[in-house]
């Protein structure tokens, strides 16, 4: 088991882009609803995290546009690639993974909020 | 959004984006991600507070300000790995600074002057600003200090504002106040301690029990002061001071609980308090001040407190103030005859222990002239750098030219500023805590209040660091910046093009026009200091101060409780001291020469006085009849007094030359009569015998008035004398030793103490005269090196830019005479602007010191002609040298240059 944890924001853009294209706002708000506002990513991290997955090719700047009417030009859309979908999935296992390891302990998962 | 785009908070946000991210990030996504903040930003901004998108602009800032650095040690990772064995990013960086140093060191002369000017104006202002912190604001160090206020009593038709709280009204207040958390009261007075030990003198703090927990401070060792121990009637008991337990008693912890006798009372000793407390002033040791109401005659009696108070949560200082005031009218009310016109007024400890207001403008104004030298310092190193960022043109030019970038074409220019500032800045930070440290050796002593402390403090020598060195870098980036906007091949086709197409003149002339003014306001500020230095180490004090030794006792009333127990103990002290070997005259006194007295008030036999308040008053000193043979000052009109002059003779008096001429308007007082105390006074007159010299009586204050009188030591009953002995020739110290036997012969539990020579003394009262005096000669000293430097370079500079036109006037037949004319004439014009300036400033800076200077008279036209001579002259002399350089211009080769 040697696949290196995700970090937070590029775990949780994949998963926005898993299932359709969107643009840098759009991922934004689309992470705060998932996470009913617990991951509140800032312009500069996202986009940091952005050029990173650019680089290693797990997403890119999607061509296609939504209907005329409903875009403006500036934006760019980013699209999941096949490798960004592998690597999401690796990490969906590494973490299922993680938790098969503690099931036969007696020990129960807590909010930090309780802590 | 397009609105939300071109409010501030996104375009701030833009302006940070484009300078601290790599430039690759910034080209792929710098737009995208100022749009997403724009866009978040406006979103955010329908369902946020004020606050809230305060808070969110700075998150948004730091986050960006993080991933930057991260982007660009990335970039900085890419790129080592790609060239690694080539040079890196961090290496050409080094190499800059190498080669600027060396190149600063090809020309060694104008760096070290900048070095020296850029460690002058940080290390004097550093120094300056802490003084200033220092003294006025770091105020004291115990916990929430600034609720902590001093509650002294006012009269207003007196025009006291400053007055003492005498123990019954301090302890009406403490009942009825609301305001503060508990009031505590205090007194300082020196004590004397006996014991085993041997009998010694220490400055002792007299306080309420309840002190120590207003200020919130613990002891080291044992307790403090118990609630019982200031009832009235009390067993004795004392707090030692850190120095004193570990001086006296060697640091042991077993003496909390022993006795000691404290002014002649046993007293235990029930704590230490820890290093560096000495509350409020210098204090060695604190003695609880018992409750002595029912010990005195009147209320107005033993005025002497100063009241301290803790403002209670949520009350602010008017309110206190109010009510203080409030309770000081009912006790008006109450007690007309001791307590009418009586109010009360709140103090922080800063405003109480600052002699005057005009001290802390004088200071206010060293700090302002110190940072006149900064500035100085500043546009020097700016000249400096202009002028060699004008030879440098070409070299950039070529740089560009061959295809370097812009950041690369830059860089040698910064690098030099670079080296200066950080040779400036270590040499500076010496300078700053070198000063420092003199200037608060120079204090230890004078009684300051314990809490000022001057050392350097980091966040201002930060503060004045970063200013010096940001000036440092923009004057390397000014002509950087315009070097680089150079048009290259207009500067590599064009020779002569090379430096004056840089424009860089006019801001050059500025620099020096600034640095002529401020100099000259520097130098003439300086200027009535040193006078006053001088005035004072030449100053005849009408009475010998080299061969005189002083030192006190301090008679205790338990073991003395009559007049003439301690008349007689004097008058065999006297005795005694004659015996002493070498001593020439001996005297005893209570004050000193620059060192005196109280005022008394005292109606002259003969006149009337309208009001109370017309009544004079003037100096008054008791002293035996050798006193002014000891100090070597003759009578100038009637006699000295004699031993006959004693406690039965009728009453005589002495006075001084000002106290005839204010009195008695010029006419001979000796054989008029006066009598001490107001118009109902029943004292017997006295009849003025002598006249002699002012000696001083109203100390170094010149708003003190310096008439006043003295009585025979017999006919005034005193619990202390200051011992004064003429010793014939050589050190007057050397009767120490012999003094100290006699006195212990005497009584052996009596501290013989401030022992010391007269000009120590002397220098007690004005040493702030030659430590201030001292600072704004080197001030002075520093501003006229700079200006003359300053100006030498920037006329030199300009010289050598016009060689080409200097060759080609002498081969069009100018004379030399005609070259060094017009070269002196831009010298000249500088410095006739900045003079003008100058003096202005001047003016106002003289107004704002003349308080720390020895007799000072602000305007003295001598000053002024002295700073017009020495600028002028220095100006003169730094545009002659490069004039008559330009002389010696080869016009074949200044022309084939062109």
């Amino acid at each position: 088991m040697n696949t290196r944890a995700l970090s937070v924001p590029v775990f949780q853009i994949l998963v926005s882009l898993s299932d359709r294209q969107l643009h840098g706002y759009a991922i934004l708000r689309d992470i705060k609803r998932r996470t009913e506002g617990e991951v509140s990513l800032t312009a500069s991290t996202l986009y940091s995290a952005v050029n990173r997955l650019l680089d290693s090719g797990w997403i890119r700047e999607s061509d296609e546009r939504p209907a005329p009417e409903l875009d403006d030009e500036r934006r760019r859309y980013f699209a999941i690639t096949d490798e960004g979908l592998q690597a999401l999935r690796q990490e969906l296992w590494r973490l299922e993974w993680m938790i098969g390891t503690v099931r036969d302990k007696s020990i129960r998962p807590m909010s930090p909020k309780d802590a | 959004m397009t609105n939300s785009r071109h409010s501030l908070p996104p375009r701030a946000f833009s302006w940070i984006a484009r300078i601290v991210l790599p430039r690759a990030f910034r080209e792929r996504h710098g737009k995208h991600l100022v749009d997403l903040f724009a866009e978040n930003w406006l979103a955010e901004s329908r369902h946020r507070t004020k606050s809230g998108m305060a808070r969110l602009f700075a998150v948004e800032s730091l986050s960006l300000l993080r991933n930057a650095s991260r982007e660009h040690v990335m970039v900085w990772r890419l790129t080592r790995k790609n060239r690694s064995g080539r040079s890196s990013l961090m290496k050409s960086l080094f190499n800059d600074l190498t080669y600027g140093a060396r190149s600063l060191s090809r020309n060694p002369g104008s760096a070290l002057i900048a070095v020296i000017a850029l460690a002058m104006g940080i290390g004097l202002c550093t120094m300056m600003f802490s003084i200033f912190y220092g003294m006025f604001y770091r105020g004291l160090d115990v916990p929430e200090a600034d609720r902590l206020a001093i509650i002294l009593e006012t009269n207003a038709s007196q025009n006291q504002t400053k007055l003492g709280v005498p123990p019954h009204d301090y302890y009406d207040w403490l009942e009825q106040q609301q305001s503060f958390e508990d009031l505590a009261a205090l007194y300082v007075a020196g004590v004397n301690l006996t014991g085993p030990e041997g009998p010694e003198r220490f400055d002792g703090g007299f306080v309420t029990a309840n002190t120590f927990d207003i200020l919130r401070v613990t002891p080291l060792v044992g307790s403090t002061f118990r609630d019982f121990d200031d009832l009235p009637g009390a067993p004795l008991t004392v707090v030692l001071g850190h120095d004193l337990w570990a001086t006296r008693y060697e640091s042991d912890s077993d003496v909390v609980g022993g006795t000691v006798r404290v002014n002649g009372e046993a007293a235990t000793i029930i704590g230490v308090m820890p290093e560096g407390f000495e509350f409020p002033a210098e204090q060695d040791l604190w003695i609880a001040l018992r409750d002595s109401r029912a010990e005195v005659e009147h209320r107005r009696d033993n005025a002497i407190l100063r009241v301290v108070g803790r403002l209670r949560e949520g009350v602010n200082w008017e309110r206190a103030e109010l009510e203080m005031n409030a309770i000081a009218e009912r006790l008006a009310e109450q007690y007309p005859e001791a307590n009418a016109g009586i109010g009360a007024r709140l103090l922080t400890f800063v405003e109480f222990d600052t002699p005057h207001d005009q001290v802390y403008f004088g200071i206010a104004t060293m700090v302002f002239t110190t940072v006149l030298v900064l500035l100085i310092a500043c546009s020097n190193v700016a000249n400096l750098l202009l002028a060699r960022a004008a030879l440098r043109t070409r070299e950039a030019a070529i740089r560009a030219a061959i295809g370097a970038r812009r950041f690369r074409v830059l860089m040698p220019f910064f690098a030099e500023a670079v080296v200066l500032a950080v040779c400036g800045s270590l040499l500076g930070i010496g300078i700053a805590y070198y000063g420092t440290a003199v200037f608060s050796d120079a204090l230890v002593g004078t009684g300051k209040p314990y809490y000022m402390r001057i050392t350097v403090d980091l966040p201002i020598l930060a503060w004045v660091l970063a200013i010096t060195v940001l000036t440092a870098l923009a004057s390397g980036a000014a002509p950087a910046w315009r070097v680089s906007k150079a048009d290259v091949s207009g500067v590599l086709s064009d020779e002569s093009r090379g430096s004056s197409s840089l424009r860089l003149g006019m801001l050059s002339r500025a620099l020096v026009i600034g640095e002529v003014a401020m100099s000259c306001a520097l130098l003439a500020s300086t200027g009535i200091p040193t006078k006053g230095i001088v005035k004072l180490n030449t100053y005849d004090y009408e009475f010998s101060t080299d061969d005189v030794f002083t030192s006190r006792v301090n008679l205790f009333e338990i073991d003395y409780p009559s007049r003439t127990d301690r008349a007689l103990f004097f008058r065999n002290l006297e005795e005694a001291l004659r015996e002493v070997p070498g001593a020439e005259s001996v005297a005893l006194a209570d004050m000193l020469p620059s060192m005196c007295c109280l005022n008394r008030r005292f109606m002259i036999e003969g006149e009337t006085y309208a009001a109370e308040r017309d009544v004079p008053y003037a100096a008054s000193a008791s002293i035996t009849p050798d006193f002014f043979s000891a100090f070597g000052v003759d009578v100038s009109s009637g006699r000295e007094f004699r031993r006959m002059d004693d406690a039965e003779a009728a009453p005589v008096a002495i006075v001084n030359q000002r106290f005839a001429d204010r009195f008695f308007h010029g006419e001979n007082p000796v054989g008029r009569r006066f009598r001490e105390g107001r118009a109902d006074s029943r004292q017997e007159w006295k009849t003025i015998v002598g006249v002699v010299p002012n000696l001083r009586m109203e100390g170094f204050d010149p708003g003190v008035d310096a008439a006043g009188y003295y009585v025979p030591w017999e006919q005034r009953d005193r619990t202390w004398a200051t011992m004064v002995v003429q010793v014939r020739g050589g050190d007057p110290m050397a009767v120490t030793q012999s003094v100290r036997d006699i006195v212990r012969s005497l009584d052996g539990d009596l501290p013989v103490y401030q022992v010391r020579p007269m000009a120590d003394v002397l220098w007690s009262g004005n040493w702030y005269f030659t430590v201030f005096g001292v600072l704004f000669v080197v001030f002075g000293i520093a501003a006229l090196f700079m200006a003359s430097v300053g100006l030498y370079g920037v006329l030199s500079f300009s010289v050598s830019r016009r060689t080409n036109e200097m060759g080609i006037r002498m081969a069009l037949g100018a004379g030399a005479a005609d070259v060094v004319r017009l070269v002196l004439r831009q010298g000249v014009t500088h410095l006739g602007i900045g003079l003008a300036f100058g003096l202005v400033l001047s003016i106002g800076l003289l107004v704002a010191v003349a308080p720390l200077v020895f007799e000072s008279a602000p305007f003295d036209w001598t000053v002024y002609a002295g700073t017009l001579v020495v600028i002028v002259s220095v100006g003169l002399l730094a545009s002659v040298v490069p004039a008559f350089r330009a002389t010696t211009v080869d016009p074949v080769e200044a022309l084939r240059a062109e």
